[in-house]
């Protein structure tokens, strides 16, 4: 006769209940147990059936559970580091995952982390030698990191426009900027992977170094959609002026703000066209510390002093809402309170991570001196140094991250 | 005797019958139910009477009673029959409350009152009588505050593994949503932090059936796991 805990493990439905409310982090933990839980979880339904608990339980949007982030300056290191948001003492919560690509022959970097996808630009550095098994262009990779590489997708650049009067026939842009669209609740799961290029340079030199500043550069939208399996173009309705710089995804559109001056626009995926995003009233160029995304909503964090305004703007664009007043003076270490004598600014904000009250954990900002990234909670003031990066220009790339079962590419 | 309300004639005349004649037992609580309505009897009128069902004759009791078996017999009782063929007797409300499936039985009327048990062939005495012991316990005292219940559920958890993988069936089987909850909630805070060793010594696997070469190619790849 079985013991009752061969029982509740043998049967196969109690065994798939305990699993789906683990945390991610402990499901992969699960599938190295044994072979029968490991066959469990790869099985097709389980990580839908997780992600659609997981999502429920917060209300469709999942907090992040770390930060990626990555310096272009740094050539030689091809690891881009992964912040834990939530450092325990006991390192419950290291991560368990490490971003690396292909070492030497390539360059790869993180163009946008997407419900617990990313999307990596690949550019090789050298001609690879005819024994290397991935002698591919540039190329991009979706991937989970979390899970092992078997699931990658591998999509080539799109072709450049042979009948263009420009003559491209390899599309190489400027300044580009990719991002992922996809969202996981949806069934059969689908992807979209957006380009923008900028297809003339930003400023051009003559011979006698004046320096010409192109006034409408040409700006070439591609979308790959992963039910046609194809690129296309997008034709639309391009404002002038348009640069392509970093933007912030949120809610299936890209959003830049304050383009030129008073312009912040948005690109709407579904509908494949620019929109006009309201403008906060009376900002300071100066003062804008940090525009992004958390959780479904846009921040906007002003501030000249060590006094930040964090606004974030409603669910139907309506308004922008003054939802923190946040002052870095009453900051304290969790033994005695920080002081800081500078009346400008010395932080950086890197990340500004917004949790509900029913949450165990508080709102925290992300910030950055002195080669330190360090939370800072918005409860009870506390700041802590989450990770040491040793430079001390402030971090270029920086994408919030949480883990996920699923997968895109095919087994 | 006390004194009869006198301007419910009707009321004293049935309330005489009932007392005095034999009547069958199910119907005295329609009976009880259709005076009610007919009357329109206040609370203290109520008290005044002081009648209550018991075993099929209406006798006097506390007014609480009466105003409790208005509201739909909560003190009927049911027969649950464990494994070892131990027989049970619990509130209806209380189970019906807290099972799915004693809520379907009862309410789809294949369950008779007087003479049907429940068959729980897959639930021992022990076991059930604590799930009998939680949904008592949820039921009577839903008003409390969220802590007492929360302290009061990890003492009621506090038992040993297999007793606990025992409640985890029984729940299961009976369908009682907040207390499968309550022990998945247990189950996973066995499992967090722990090496996958300990893991594997926790729910008793003994081989693991990954080949050799699975097996490295997993601790190389996720060496914080182990």
């Amino acid at each position: 006769m079985d013991s009752p805990c061969d029982s509740v493990i043998g049967d196969r439905d109690l065994l798939t209940e305990i699993l789906l409310r683990l945390p991610v982090k402990q499901v992969i933990q699960c599938k190295c147990v044994c072979k029968k839980w490991s066959s469990l979880i790869s099985n097709t339904k389980f990580p839908y059936s997780h992600t659609c608990r997981l999502y429920h339980k917060y209300n469709n949007n999942p907090p992040p559970t770390a930060l990626l982030v990555q310096n272009f300056a740094d050539t030689k290191a091809q690891r881009a580091s992964i912040v834990p948001l939530h450092a325990n003492d006991n390192n419950d919560n290291k991560m368990f995952f490490h971003l690396d690509l292909d070492g030497c022959n390539y360059r790869s970097s993180i163009m946008h982390s997407c419900n617990g996808l990313l999307l990596w630009n690949v550019i090789p550095t050298s001609q690879p030698g005819p024994t290397s098994e991935d002698s591919r262009a540039c190329h991009f990779r979706i991937h989970n990191p979390a899970m092992s590489d078997d699931h990658c997708v591998y999509l080539d650049y799109p072709v450049g426009d042979v009948d263009s009067p420009y003559g491209d026939d390899i599309f190489e842009p400027f300044e580009l900027k990719a991002y992922l669209v996809f969202e996981p609740l949806k069934q059969p799961l689908s992807y979209k992977v957006i380009l923008f290029g900028q297809m003339d340079p930003s400023v051009i030199y003559y011979r006698r170094r004046v320096e010409f500043k192109v006034l409408n550069p040409r700006i070439e939208i591609r979308l790959y959609s992963s039910e046609t399996c194809g690129w296309s173009e997008v034709i639309c309705n391009l404002p002038d002026g348009l640069r392509v710089t970093e933007g912030v995804y949120c809610n299936a559109a890209i959003h830049w703000f304050r383009l030129d001056h008073d312009n912040s626009l948005y690109f709407d995926t579904n509908r494949l066209c620019f929109d006009k995003l309201l403008a906060v009233p009376s900002v300071d160029d100066s003062c804008v510390k940090y525009f992004g995304e958390c959780r479904g909503r846009l921040h906007l964090i002003l501030s000249d002093t060590l006094e930040f305004d964090i606004w974030e703007l409603e669910e139907d664009y309506s308004s922008w809402v003054a939802r923190y007043r946040v002052n870095l003076n009453r900051m304290h270490d969790g033994e005695s309170a920080l002081w800081w004598n500078v009346s400008s600014n010395p932080f950086s904000v890197l990340s500004f991570v917004h949790r509900q009250e029913e949450e165990e954990e508080n709102s925290m900002l992300v910030l950055f001196k002195d080669g330190k990234i360090m939370s800072y909670s918005l409860e009870d003031y506390g700041l802590r140094v989450l990770c040491k990066v040793y430079r001390d220009e402030v971090p270029r790339s920086i994408h919030q991250y949480f883990e996920t079962l699923l997968c895109v590419g095919n087994s | 005797m006390d004194k009869w309300p006198s301007s419910n004639r009707y009321s004293l005349k049935a309330a005489l019958m009932i007392n005095y004649n034999p009547v069958i037992p199910s119907l005295c609580l329609p009976f009880l139910d259709l005076l009610i309505e007919i009357m329109s009897i206040k609370e203290k009128w109520l008290s005044a009477w002081c009648i209550k069902p018991v075993g099929g004759a209406l006798v006097r009791q506390e007014p609480e009673y009466i105003l409790l078996a208005l509201m739909g017999s909560p003190l009927k009782k049911i027969m649950l029959c464990s494994s070892e063929k131990e027989i049970f007797n619990v509130e209806e409300q209380v189970m019906v409350q807290h099972s799915v499936i004693i809520n379907n039985m009862i309410e789809d009327g294949s369950y008779n009152h007087e003479e049907s048990k429940i068959p729980l062939d897959c639930v021992d005495s022990k076991t059930l009588k604590k799930v009998i012991d939680y949904c008592t316990h949820h039921t009577h005292h839903q008003n409390d505050n969220q802590e007492d219940l929360e302290a009061w559920d990890a003492q009621f958890l506090n038992v040993d593994s297999n007793g606990l993988y025992d409640l985890l069936m029984a729940a299961n089987y009976l369908e009682i949503r907040n207390l499968l909850d309550l022990i998945y909630g247990t189950i996973k805070n066995m499992i967090k932090g722990k090496k996958i060793d300990e893991i594997r010594r926790i729910f008793n696997i003994k081989d693991h059936g990954f080949t050799s070469e699975e097996e490295e190619q997993n601790r190389k790849e996720y060496p914080h796991f182990y």
